[in-house]
């Protein structure tokens, strides 16, 4: 196959799940106008949800979830081991996502409190990233299926994807939307990286942060702001928390462990440990 | 799987990471003397805690967490965990709200129904490993899956966002209401696909279905209108913005 001259090659790909909610494998499935075109675009070696053919021979890993055992430990680094471009899927793979809610509580608080003596392996919650090294990370909670496509272009051209880095802002306003602030919601959207067309303001809910910091995020102006429209520092820690996209900012209060810790920044090995 | 071929009387059967299934399981199943000695179904999901992540946090960001159960079926766990922190705070929600969410509701069963009959379980009935090779061999059957999933996921859209982790449903009602121009769109939309889901059913009443009988007791909702992730709104009547 070639275009504009270029050879393009089908890509073996590979998709894994691991601690999540499959939603991102199942947008692969989704956006039926082009299924049967990606489909023959790529070949499909391994894909547990919709396929029981399996081959180990792939070039591509696409790895939705976070890393909470150690047998996804050790999945994970065969994974790494075969494929020659990793990519980790949505917020759970990139940043932990809503799996690290629960890193307030200890393990044990855990484990009790939902299958009380019974044992459970479990681990800290880890992104891809914490454990194995990472190609490409492809954002969103969860992921788009357009920009997926958009991605598997680039990987089979073999053009590194150039991710807006932009605040979700930037498109919400290209959009026309009302401000959600205006309408009384909490938004992330102006620390946001963008790329999702801002799809939650538009639906009248605020940015939740899925797809991690924008680059040269002005947390502190975010602050005033939300302070200036009357949330309060434990909503705004609710909100920042969340998806676990903002632990590396030293500005935006993050929720400590449970227990009537103080709220304020709390370092992600701290939280773990 | 394993079958031991050595010793005819012991048969020890192991399925391995079942594919094609919503969730991660094994299937161990162990046979001695004609006499079934295990038979066994291990989830091997890993936990997720969402019941200590809930812990804590405001009454708002329930739905929108507890949608991340799952994302095939989404709607259903924002729509229950909405519900119970409305009958907790004993909260009307307008009837505008729960027609919507109903639909909803509906678009979302269509959806995780035809993923389920098309892409995980029709591969099994003409015996290959996946939808892939059925993409070729039977490209009428993909383009039957396509069409309904495709009018499920645009419903899904309109109505509550998305299929997956929906925004629009919240505690008390929904961020916003569709227009009667786009209900009336998404009507019409549903005239056009309805033929779709007649051929569905007469396709696989033809695919052979493997024997199976056992006692099954099925149940209802007794309202036909009402899901049991809804306040009842039968008879209730909205005016359209």
């Amino acid at each position: 196959m070639n275009y504009l001259g270029i050879p393009i090659t089908k890509p073996k790909v590979a998709v894994f799940g691991f601690t999540g909610c499959e939603g991102c494998q199942l947008q692969l499935a989704n956006k039926e106008e082009t299924l049967g075109a990606l489909l023959g675009a790529i070949e499909v070696r391994n894909f547990r949800l919709i396929s029981s053919d399996k081959d180990d021979d792939y070039d591509i890993a696409f790895v939705e979830g976070s890393i909470t055992t150690d047998e996804e430990v050790a999945h994970l680094q065969q994974i790494r081991s075969q494929a020659k471009i990793l990519v980790a899927m949505g917020a759970c793979a990139c940043l932990g996502g809503v799996n690290n809610l629960r890193s307030r509580f200890s393990l044990a608080e855990a484990v009790a409190e939902v299958y009380g003596d019974r044992p459970i392996a479990s681990g800290p919650v880890r992104r891809v990233a914490d454990v194995v090294t990472v190609d490409i990370e492809l954002p969103g909670c969860p992921i788009s299926k357009a920009e997926f496509e958009w991605l598997v272009r680039h990987l089979m051209l073999g053009v590194a994807p150039q991710f807006p880095q932009y605040p979700v802002c930037v498109e919400c306003k290209q959009r026309m939307n009302a401000c959600v602030l205006d309408l009384g919601r909490l938004c992330l959207g102006p620390v946001t990286r963008g790329g999702c067309h801002a799809v939650c303001p538009r639906n009248r809910l605020g940015c939740w942060g899925c797809r991690g910091p924008a680059e040269e995020a002005n947390f502190e102006s975010l602050v005033h702001i939300l302070r200036d429209h009357g949330f309060s520092e434990r909503g705004i820690a609710e909100r920042a928390s969340f998806f676990n996209a903002f632990s590396g900012s030293d500005v935006l209060p993050i929720l400590g462990p449970a227990g009537g810790a103080p709220l304020g920044h709390v370092a992600r090995a701290e939280v773990e440990g | 799987m394993d079958v031991n071929t050595a010793e005819r009387k012991r048969i020890r059967i192991e399925v391995e990471h079942i594919a094609r299934v919503e969730g991660h399981g094994n299937i161990h199943i162990g046979i001695e003397n004609g006499e079934l000695t295990a038979c066994s179904w291990e989830v091997v999901e890993t936990p997720r805690f969402f019941e200590v992540m809930l812990r804590g946090l405001s009454l708002e960001m329930a739905p929108l967490l507890s949608a991340r159960i799952c994302g095939i079926c989404s709607i259903s766990h924002a729509l229950v965990s909405a519900r119970a922190a409305e009958r907790a705070l004993q909260l009307e929600v307008p009837a505008a709200a729960q027609q919507v969410r109903l639909l909803a509701k509906h678009a979302e069963t269509l959806q995780s129904h035809t993923l389920h009959l098309f892409f995980l379980v029709a591969p099994d009935l003409l015996d290959v490993g996946s939808v892939i090779p059925v993409l070729a061999s039977h490209p009428d059957i993909v383009a039957m899956a396509t069409r309904l999933r495709g009018y499920a996921n645009r419903a899904s859209d309109l109505l509550v966002g998305r299929t997956s982790h929906p925004m629009v449903i919240q505690v008390g009602g929904l961020t916003q209401l569709p227009r009667k121009s786009q209900l009336r769109q998404l009507l019409q939309e549903l005239e056009e696909v309805l033929p779709t889901l007649w051929t569905a059913l007469a396709l696989f009443k033809t695919l052979p279905l493997p024997e199976f009988e056992r006692e099954t007791v099925t149940i209802r909702g007794s309202a036909a209108i009402c899901s049991p992730v809804m306040a009842c709104c039968a008879g209730k009547t909205t005016t359209w913005p």
